[in-house]
């Protein structure tokens, strides 16, 4: 009885303590709130800083395998992606497969565009409720959201076309099935937002000398200032005026493309960084209009390491190899193309003489390379047939070109473990850019004229180069120009673009792309031979997919208010 | 009761390794006596001995003249003495029956017992009119157990007699009776005829299908009889029969509605995946119960610790779990001693382990020459240069083809073979006492167990061992006490200690211990990748003894040679040697204290048990990791370069990670049973409430809630319950944490009725359904989806690749820059979010036959599981700009049937039987987040889960015409002559990812069965398990960089017509054909013989001279034949876990299926 007795007060206990409260409140709670962000003027600075992050702002990305592999130049007839896996997203895209799920440059970038447009647009909705202390400034807080909304829209307009235009965050329980916007609303969106953020940010300061009218400063390199909103409208009106989205030529269009560059030349602002081999590699520039400030690369695995540097340099995968076809729009020294017989071009010297860019921009077989002879050549005289180190038949780690992009490689970067870092800076909009869009927009409104000349002559004299020939027609300056834009912007993530913009990619991505052979006869001398890439490496390009077609995911989730671009 | 707390605490000291007093019968009847008590009634005096002596006394009233006055005066005499001095004055006589002192009337006739010389063996007996003449015997089971109590009755005479403590009998049979029955509670009756004999022994088969059989269900125990829900259970001994050492496997084709696949080979990490009733929901693994409480995995218990396992199928039995149940359950039973004198038992067994199926590769060869024809037809079809440098010269290949070559030239690896062994061992002992008093009974166990690895053991320069192992200390004390006659206190302590060895492999992904868990894995399928002409092996130098060898095995032995082989393949036998190795070590303790409290005295029937359960586990994993140099071969020279950063390093320090948490479960329960005439009526309520922690600073898991069942019967005939739970977990939002989750269940008996009772042809008929809710909220890394938070901070940036959103942003220079935090929205809220549910239906049949020889049970069940949990950023447009939150969206709906039967019969000495279970499931996804507009296609909508996708082959490309006149292929790779033709099932005109479409069956089976065959002949007895299962697929295919000897037979020109496979791409090229399709999905059924039990009982006579009681030996094997049209590993090997395309198989299963046959023996003392 006395157990009875004993084991029921325990139970009562025991059933006393199970009846306590909030047993299964466990969570860890919240410690903020989207109140707590906008009441808080530093953590609302904290929320705004984030927009910059879904920038498109680095050359390797591209593929869903490696983040930092797949440059949209390997799209272009500028280089090819050695590696042949379709998760790399540049085989699916040579193959005209935009649709792709592995295409991350039409599916990604949609999802990451409208991501950075809901927190620009949530910083709006609340930008002019926070309570700003003398610590943060509200206004540039604001600008610098309108600058990155539009540059948001303007990555998607150049990819798309028109897009659903949203000026605020839509809430979980609206309507998403949206109908486009047309591209000129889009452009006229981006414009509007771009003027709006030039407008306070040449008006604002803060504190004593940060002014984003010229420069934010020490430690706020890299923000919006009026170059960079300058730059952006600059780059999108050449757009807006180039063949893709001005059919029927319209002249007004280019004086605008041509006017919005000049706005920046004459700022007097920018002038041209003395050393074009340098130009990535410059902490500060006074050529650099945006750039994303990034911290020194190493060449330890990553995008060097990774995909840029082969294993015979330390590195894992050399996959990034421009190709014959880029080589050969270097011209001579002499500032003749290598098609003009009177060149001085030799198919058997074919390095020797060239535009001093090309040295800059490719590294190729037999150059001194990180104290070596680079050796991309194959002895068919032995038995085995030998191969130089740097290159290996059947690897796909090594160069299929037998070129490497010198540009994106800092010499002083050694492959692997150990290796010293070098400052690679992903370029937003720098002013060498700006003369060649001047220059071009120039062309189109008025012709050659003599500020086309000076302009283009410009940006050839620093590399070392003669002025262009006088007496073009406008049709063949266009030519030299868009040559130029191909030499001077190379590996840069412009070439692509330009092709979409110009219409031409059918005219140029089908083209054979071709690498070289090169044979071993001694020591010193070998053989050249243009060769074709295999057809893993070859591109499809149809009239359509000048734009590209809204994510194919996109469209099956609409019930039918999401029109498809035509041909897709 | 003195006594008996001292025991406690001794044993609790001892580390419950002593064992209860009244360890034999002499022992019993010798323990010495002082007893002065005067006039008391016999009744008294009895329990006064019963106290003193720490012993049972049992009698039945009517015998015992119980208020009977007796005086009784003794000093320091034998218990013996005592019970003549109290018995002999009233003609009563006692006997020693199972440690219990068993009084009896009359004496019987005698009983010849060996082992006890006691005088006062009994002897009341029949009146029997003339013993023609003495028939005598021995009663055991199948495993040659002695059966003590077992009730002999001459056949159509009122007479008989019962075994006593060595299962001996003995009883006079007249001249014209020639039949003697033998019946027991558990067993099949049986009759056998006399003939001649003297000596009549008997061995009872066990009644699987007893209705007193008591099965264990959620919160207590049912009599199978009055069951109205699915719930099949099996045996320890079935559970022994299989020589594994994860026990989960146990129950590959034992169980009805269970699903069960051991998924890899690798010791101590090889158990197998268990679904129920299939799947109806992404996770699907069933809640695991042990002793009451819940656990992560019953899989490293040690086997012979188990009692029973049940498995609850069905609304009825798991609506008890309510929040936690819809998966289906797992309760595992460990035993309990048993009151009767001490046993000690050993068991002990050998096992020669070896892989079921390993993957065979092409030798150098046939691999180099299909790698050259690969590669002749990119240049043939202008896929690549026509310079383009082939790998091998047709000299190469004439090297290769007459083997001569140079080894480092002309390498001819089997990679597999270089590194693993034919067969290893693995070891397991078991020593357990067992016994008990009317105070204390106890069940302590020991367990060891070794399993090596099918790694071989290469000598490493830091001196580690590259075999894997696995080695687990089991500990249980299970002690049930006796506090009072009302009161019962139970201890289940259950503890060990595993140590889990790997060489490191390559990495994987994760933290220290998941890295651990996959690295051999990594290493294998990168392994599987290589042909066997790209890396040399030299075993002479493997294990070195001399400098010289030394240095050829570190340099040899190290090509990695990336130009020929291509990067990310590594020499496997230098990262079994150089890089490392990883020890994860886990210590367990697992405690359950019951408190069973009868309450009759409130009112009759009524009980109270309280419950605690305190595990603690603490886990750690040890690594050393190291690197070697690399080197490349140039071919020119036939020298050896050092692969450029490649180097020497020897053992880094020490990494270590240590995880642990603390458990508690406590349960409070009212039980109620009584029966009213023909109306039984019996209830459960339990208040019950766990909290288990978790790793490092997350939360701890919590639910508490409330249990309930009632169920009523009338006169064994109609049966009704009611299940029911309210409970609710912690992962919920305040308002809505809690959950009723109620089932209802019926059967009926219809054979108790009237025209059923006595006929013939059937002996048992039930029907019974059930129908009820409930819910899976186990839902792992989706916890507290309510919380909507913002976070502050940010990562560091990286240098390479586009930003990551919410890492710091730099601003400055690159040289100079100051990193700014970031605040994020870090995760959407969803208030609503809840568990998912499940509306389970079940209707079944059970019936027997041919005098209970012949059973079987049938089931239909259905499961409409809804509320699962997605986001939906699959159906939503991504304009809006973040992730959703996780919605209760999705449904599913599961349904099958399940069959088992079993037949048993005997002649003679000759017995056998036959059980059998089928089970089929298919679930089918009703809704989930995809697209709207999705072509049908490529919907998941309809699919089963799982479901592979693919393309459909038409037939092969037989020319460039044909390519040319087909539609355009933006397949992987270009299309050449000789690949597969894919159907343009959209009919866009083009072929591409969005002709896919559902192919085959999914990645588990549909149906999976079990048959077991068994015989016995005296002490023999022989059982065999086939099992199988249909309707599977696997996308494990052979893409991976090798050479099989299915593609020996591709498509060429000249074999056009016979091609089955198609034209060979070299390795590394894309290849359209080798995206999933419909010819290269793999059939993965299989029937295995899954396991054979052969085993021998010594005759008890010869035991006893070596004095021992019992002694068993067997032969058992485990997966020992495979009949299979899956090529590569062994089918079990792919199941859920496969890689698309890439890989040989899944990165945590390639590890092949091992086989074991074992020699052991069970002695009993």
């Amino acid at each position: 009885m006395k157990y009875i007795n004993y084991t029921l007060l325990a139970g009562f206990l025991l059933s006393a303590v199970a009846c306590k409260e909030d047993f299964l409140q466990r969570d860890p709670g919240v410690a903020i709130t989207q109140d707590n962000v906008f009441a808080d003027p530093a953590l609302a600075t904290r929320f705004a800083d984030n927009t910059y992050n879904f920038l498109i702002d680095d050359y390797g990305r591209l593929s869903t395998l490696q983040n930092y592999k797949g440059t949209t130049g390997q799209f272009s007839d500028e280089a090819i992606f050695a590696e042949t896996s379709t998760g790399h997203g540049i085989v699916t895209m040579n193959q005209g497969k935009f649709l792709d799920n592995f295409s991350t440059d039409v599916s990604a970038a949609y999802t990451r565009m409208y991501q950075g447009i809901r927190n620009a647009n949530v910083v709006l909705a609340n930008v002019d409720n926070v309570k700003w202390t003398a610590a943060e400034n509200g206004p540039l807080i604001k600008a610098q959201q309108l600058y990155l909304r539009a540059f948001f829209y303007f990555e998607l307009v150049k990819r798309y076309g028109g897009v659903i235009i949203l000026d605020k965050a839509l809430a979980q329980t609206d309507n998403f099935d949206l109908p486009r916007n047309t591209y000129d609303e889009t452009v006229t969106f981006i414009l509007k937002d771009l003027q709006d953020a030039e407008v306070i940010l040449a008006a604002e300061t803060w504190g004593t000398n940060y002014s984003p009218a010229t420069d934010w400063g020490v430690g706020n390199g890299g923000r919006a200032t009026v170059g960079s909103v300058r730059a952006l409208r600059s780059r999108l009106l050449l757009m807006d005026a180039s063949p893709l989205n001005n059919p029927s030529g319209d002249v007004t269009k280019w004086q605008k493309a041509a006017d919005a560059a000049r706005a920046i030349i004459t700022s007097g602002r920018y002038a041209l960084h003395p050393a074009y081999g340098t130009l990535l590699n410059q902490p500060t520039s006074p050529e650099y209009i945006m750039i994303k400030v990034r911290a020194p690369r190493s060449g330890n695995g990553g995008f060097l390491g990774d995909f840029v540097i082969p294993p015979s340099f330390g590195g894992a995968q050399g996959q990034l190899n421009p190709t014959q076809n880029h080589v050969d729009l270097y011209e001579m020294a002499n500032g003749r193309p290598i098609a003009d017989p009177t060149s001085g071009y030799k198919p058997q010297d074919p390095y020797t003489g060239r535009d001093p860019r090309f040295y800059a921009n490719i590294i190729y077989n037999d150059q001194t390379w990180q104290a070596r002879k680079v050796a991309m050549w194959v002895n068919n005289a032995t038995t085995p047939v030998q191969f130089g180190v740097d290159y290996q038949p059947a690897s796909n780690s090594f160069t299929r070109t037998r070129y490497y992009p010198r540009k994106l490689w800092p010499e002083s970067v050694r492959g692997g473990t150990g290796g010293a870092s070098a400052i690679l800076n992903y370029i937003f909009f720098r002013y060498g850019e700006v003369l060649l869009n001047y220059a071009e927009a120039l062309n189109e409104a008025q012709g050659p004229v003599a500020d086309v000349y000076s302009s283009i002559n410009q940006i050839r004299k620093r590399a070392g180069m003669p002025d262009l020939p006088t007496g073009l027609t406008k049709a063949q300056m266009r030519d030299r120009i868009q040559n130029e834009r191909a030499v001077e912007l190379a590996f840069e993530e412009l070439r692509w673009w330009d092709i979409l913009r110009w219409k031409k990619g059918v005219e140029i991505i089908p083209k054979t792309i071709t690498g070289v052979d090169v044979e071993r006869l001694s020591a010193t001398s070998f053989k050249y031979t243009v060769i074709p890439m295999p057809a893993i490496y070859q591109r499809v390009f149809e009239e359509h997919m000048h734009r590209y077609p809204i994510p194919r995911n996109e469209i099956f989730k609409s019930n039918g208010i999401l029109k498809q671009n035509p041909g897709w | 009761m003195q006594r008996s707390l001292l025991s406690l605490f001794l044993l609790l000291m001892l580390g419950a390794v002593a064992y209860g007093r009244d360890a034999d019968t002499q022992e019993l009847l010798q323990r010495p006596i002082t007893i002065n008590v005067e006039a008391v009634s016999m009744k008294t005096a009895l329990r006064t001995l019963e106290r003193l002596a720490d012993v049972r006394i049992v009698y039945s009233p009517n015998t015992v003249p119980a208020s009977r006055k007796v005086s009784l005066n003794l000093t320091n005499q034998r218990l013996s003495v005592a019970l003549e001095m109290l018995l002999k004055p009233v003609g009563l006589s006692y006997q020693v029956l199972s440690g219990q002192i068993l009084l009896t009337s009359q004496p019987t006739m005698p009983v010849a017992a060996p082992n006890t010389n006691d005088q006062a063996n009994t002897n009341p007996a029949v009146a029997a009119p003339v013993a023609d003449r003495m028939i005598t015997g021995t009663v055991t089971d199948e495993k040659g157990e002695v059966l003590p109590g077992v009730t002999v009755v001459v056949k159509g005479l009122q007479r008989g007699a019962t075994t006593n403590a060595d299962g001996v009998y003995r009883v006079s049979v007249p001249e014209n009776v020639n039949e003697l029955v033998f019946s027991y509670v558990g067993y099949l009756m049986k009759t056998i005829t006399i003939g001649n004999k003297t000596a009549v022994n008997a061995i009872l088969q066990t009644d699987e299908k007893s209705l007193e059989e008591v099965v264990v269900v959620g919160y207590g125990t049912q009599k199978k009889s009055e069951q109205t829900a699915a719930i099949s259970s099996i045996g320890g001994d079935e559970i022994l029969k299989a020589p594994v050492t994860d026990v989960t496997n146990s129950l590959i084709g034992r169980v009805s509605g269970v699903f069960a696949q051991q998924i890899s080979g690798r010791p101590g990490l090889n158990g197998a995946n268990i679904t129920i009733r299939g799947r109806a929901s992404a996770n699907s693994a069933a809640l695991i119960i042990v002793d009451g409480v819940e656990r992560l995995t019953f899989g490293d218990i040690d086997p012979n610790e188990i009692e029973s396992i049940s498995v609850l199928k069905d609304a009825s039995s798991t609506a008890l779990f309510g929040i936690k149940g819809a998966n289906g359950v797992i309760i595992v039973t460990t035993k309990t001693g048993k009151t009767g004198k001490a046993r000690v038992s050993y068991s002990g067994n050998v096992g020669r382990v070896d892989f079921t199926q390993v993957p065979e590769f092409l030798d150098a060869y046939p691999s180099a020459m299909l790698h050259n024809e690969g590669e002749e037809n990119l240049i043939k079809y202008g896929l690549v240069p026509a310079s383009f440098q082939k790998v091998f010269t047709a000299q190469d290949l004439q090297t290769y083809k007459e083997g001569t070559g140079d080894r480092l030239l002309y390498p001819n690896t089997n990679w597999f073979k270089a590194v693993t062994q034919p067969n290893w061992y693995r070891t397991q002992h078991n020593l357990n006492f067992t016994g008990g008093s009317k105070a204390i009974k106890y069940f302590v166990s020991l367990g060891y167990l070794f399993e090596d690895g099918g790694f071989k053991d290469f000598s490493t320069p830091s001196g580690y061992k590259t075999n894997p192992s696995y080695t687990r200390y089991n500990f249980r004390s299970n002690l049930d006490f006796n506090l009072t006659p009302s009161t019962t206190l139970s201890l289940r302590l259950g503890g060990r200690l595993e140590g889990r060895y790997s060489f490191q492999g390559n990495g994987g992904q994760g933290d220290l211990r998941q890295r651990f868990e996959s690295g051999p894995e990594y290493l294998l399928t990168r392994m599987y990748s290589i042909p066997a002409w790209v890396l040399p092996f030299y075993p002479e130098y493997t294990n070195p003894k001399t400098p010289e060898d030394q240095r050829l095995d570190n340099t040899l032995n190290q090509i990695e040679d990336f130009g020929r082989a291509g990067v990310n393949t590594f020499n496997p036998y230098a990262v079994i040697k150089r890089n490392g190795y990883a020890d994860y070590r886990n210590n367990a303790i697992e405690s359950v204290f019951v408190l069973d409290q009868k309450l009759d005295r409130i009112t009759k029937g009524l009980g109270f048990r309280a419950t605690f359960g305190y595990d603690a586990y603490i886990a750690g994993t040890r690594a050393q990791g190291g690197a070697y140099t690399a080197y490349n071969v140039n071919r020119a020279t036939k020298t050896l370069e050092v692969a450029r950063n490649s180097f020497e390093d020897p053992l880094g320090g020490v990494s270590s990670q240590n995880n642990g948490y603390v458990k508690t479960n406590l349960q409070l329960a009212l039980n109620y049973a009584r029966s009213f005439g023909k109306h039984s009526v019996s209830g459960v309520a339990v208040a019950q409430r766990e909290l288990r922690g978790a790793d490092g600073v997350a939360a701890p898991f919590a639910n508490e809630g409330v249990v309930l069942r009632a169920t009523y019967n009338y006169n064994s005939k109609y049966f009704f319950e009611v299940n029911g739970a309210y409970n609710g977990s912690e992962n919920y939002p305040k308002a809505e944490r809690y959950g009723l989750f109620p089932a209802v269940s019926a059967g009926w008996t219809i054979s108790e009725e009237k025209f059923l009772k006595g006929a013939k042809w059937i002996d048992y008929l039930k029907v019974r359904g059930s129908y009820g809710l409930i819910g899976f909220g186990n839902v792992t890394n989706t916890r507290f989806l309510y919380l909507d938070e913002y976070s502050n901070g940010g990562g560091t940036p990286g240098t390479s690749s586009n930003s990551v959103i919410n890492n710091r942003v730099l601003f400055g220079t690159a040289s100079t820059n100051v990193s700014y935090p970031v605040v994020w929205h870090s995760r959407s809220g969803n208030p609503d979010v809840t568990w998912e549910k499940s509306i389970k239906r079940n209707f079944g049949i059970e019936a027997a036959f041919l005098r209970n020889r012949m059973s079987v049970t049938a089931d239909i069940f259905d499961e409409n599981r809804y509320d699962i949990l997605l986001a939906r950023n699959n159906s939503a447009l991504v304009v809006f700009g973040e992730l959703l939150p996780q919605s209760n969206y999705g449904q599913n709906y599961n349904s099958g049937f399940e069959v088992e039967g079993s037949f048993k019969d005997a002649k003679g000495d000759f017995r056998y039987g036959i059980s059998g279970q089928y089970t089929h499931a298919k679930n089918r996804i009703v809704k989930t987040d995809e697209p709207t507009n999705l072509p049908e296609n490529q919907k998941n909508t309809g699919q089963s889960i799982g479901q592979f996708r693919g393309y459909k082959v038409l037939g092969y490309y037989q020319s460039l015409d044909e390519i040319a006149a087909s539609p355009p292929s933006r397949v992987n790779g270009a299309v050449i002559p000789g690949d597969f033709k894919f159907a343009d099932i959209n009919g866009d005109g083009i072929l591409d990812d969005q002709d896919r479409a559902p192919i085959g069956y999914a990645d588990v089976p549909q149906n999976v069965f079990g048959i077991e065959p068994n015989f016995g002949y005296k002490g023999f007895t022989l059982s065999a398990l086939f099992q199988g299962v249909t309707k599977v697929n696997s996308n494990v295919f052979f893409a991976g960089g090798n050479y099989y000897s299915a593609m020996l037979n591709r498509w060429t020109p000249e074999n056009a017509q016979n091609a089955t496979w198609p034209s060979i791409r070299p390795r590394g090229t894309a290849a359209p054909s080798y995206s999933t399709n419909d010819y290269l999905l793999q059939d993965a059924s299989y029937l295995k013989l899954r396991n054979v039990e052969i085993s021998y009982a010594v005759p008890a006579a010869f035991a006893k001279r070596l004095n021992m009681e019992t002694i068993r030996v067997y032969l058992t094997g485990q997966n020992l034949f495979t009949w299979t049209k899956f090529v590569g590993l062994d089918p079990e090997n792919n199941q859920g876990s496969a890689v698309a395309g890439s890989f040989f198989a899944g990165p945590n299963n390639a590890v092949p299926v091992s086989r074991t046959f074992n020699l052991g023996a069970n002695i009993q003392f």
